[in-house]
């Protein structure tokens, strides 16, 4: 297959736009689109902190690189938190991954561990309670986590690494969850507060496996493999039935994700701030919907 | 054509558009990328038989 732009040996098709891309104009593309999205959603302003929430796995890993060549243009700061959530082997190897990816590029970072926030890690989560879902549990524990050090390191935003397959993931599990309010936070929070640390997804607009692309063309390490509690995952199941679609009618992703956009705008036209009161969490004093926040209702149902 | 997979090697005759193999193999397309004579390659490139061809998993679950 030869690039179209250039007639160069194309490394990669994009099937919903029919083009083919060379090395050279795959990553320019790749690059442009990152911060179109970053200008397009107003993510980073001048002088700020970013704090990007660095798992060691291939998102968050390009997603560091990006933010990196990017603030070298406009300058803010930036800061890694490397999250360890205690899933044995499988996390070691990406920690290990995340500091010397911080390492390389000069970047500070921090490890912020599940067992030091919560007092256990995943792996004694789940296998002392087997009701418990791992990976509405992980997400849980991880936000808070991340809100919480991204705070104490003075961050004006988090980022994270959530791709386009990771959005369209979530408008189908919170449709199939009826939630659909929850999807109202996406983007922007309902309820501005300094308790909240606004998050960032520079990514957002990227299929995944053009991420997987990139990071192989710039020898980013991705020595990643399967979470070992995937299978628990109603996200993987929808994951692969989008990917079969996908395949089948391209292009379908981006445009639930443009759906998603203008929905959001629509349903945000509809609610008012009164809709959303929050007031303390009765256990632990953070900020909530509820009378008990949802990890302090987690860690009660799990009660270690 | 030698077929590089899950950390096997193995002769396999195949002819045809990369896609083609790569759904035979049971991988969906948006999961995987592929490496023809160990260059990155367009899932449309047209596979022969002295070809080596990887085809790397890099969607994974969760
Ligand atoms: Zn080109
Ligand atoms: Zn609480």
């Amino acid at each position: 297959m030869k690039c179209s732009k250039c007639g160069g040996y194309a490394v990669i098709t994009l099937h919903y736009s029919q083009t083919h891309l060379c090395r050279k104009h795959f990553m320019q593309m790749f690059e442009r689109k990152f911060k179109r999205t970053v200008r397009e959603f107003g993510m980073i302003k001048k002088g700020e902190k970013i704090a990007v929430g660095l798992s060691g796995g291939k998102d968050s890993t390009v997603l560091l690189h990006l933010l990196y060549k990017l603030s070298k243009k406009h300058p803010f700061e930036l800061i890694a938190l490397i999250v360890d959530e205690g899933t044995g082997e499988y996390r070691k190897k990406l920690i290990e991954n995340a500091k010397r990816e911080c390492n390389i590029l000069g970047i500070s970072f921090k490890i912020v561990s599940y067992a030091d926030f919560v007092g256990f890690t995943l792996n004694d989560a789940v296998g002392k309670n087997k009701q418990v879902n791992p990976c509405s549990l992980c997400g849980v524990i991880r936000r808070r986590l991340l809100n919480k050090a991204a705070k104490e390191a003075g961050a004006d935003k988090i980022a994270i690494g959530h791709n386009l397959d990771d959005a369209v993931q979530t408008v189908f599990m919170n449709l199939m969850r009826n939630e659909p309010l929850r999807l109202l936070r996406y983007n922007e929070p309902l309820v501005n507060s300094p308790e909240f640390v606004q998050r960032i997804r520079p990514l957002i607009r990227i299929p995944e496996k053009e991420i997987a692309v990139y990071a192989l063309l710039n020898g980013i390490n991705t020595g990643e493999s399967e979470c070992p509690y995937a299978q628990y995952s109603l996200r993987k199941e929808i994951k692969h039935k989008v990917n079969e679609i996908e395949e089948k009618y391209p292009g379908t992703k981006l445009k639930i994700f443009s759906s998603f956009l203008q929905m959001e705008k629509l349903m945000r036209q509809s609610v008012s701030d009164k809709d959303f009161v929050l007031s303390k969490c009765k256990k632990c004093g953070e900020l909530t919907s509820s009378d008990v926040c949802m990890l302090c209702r987690m860690l009660d149902s799990i009660s270690l | 054509m030698i077929l590089i997979s899950g950390g096997k090697t193995a002769e396999y005759s195949f002819r045809g558009p990369a896609m083609d193999l790569i759904k035979k193999m049971g991988f969906r397309r948006e999961e995987v990328v592929i490496k023809i004579n160990g260059k990155l390659s367009s899932d449309l490139e047209e596979i022969i038989d002295s070809d080596e061809v990887e085809i790397i998993k890099v969607v994974f679950g969760g």
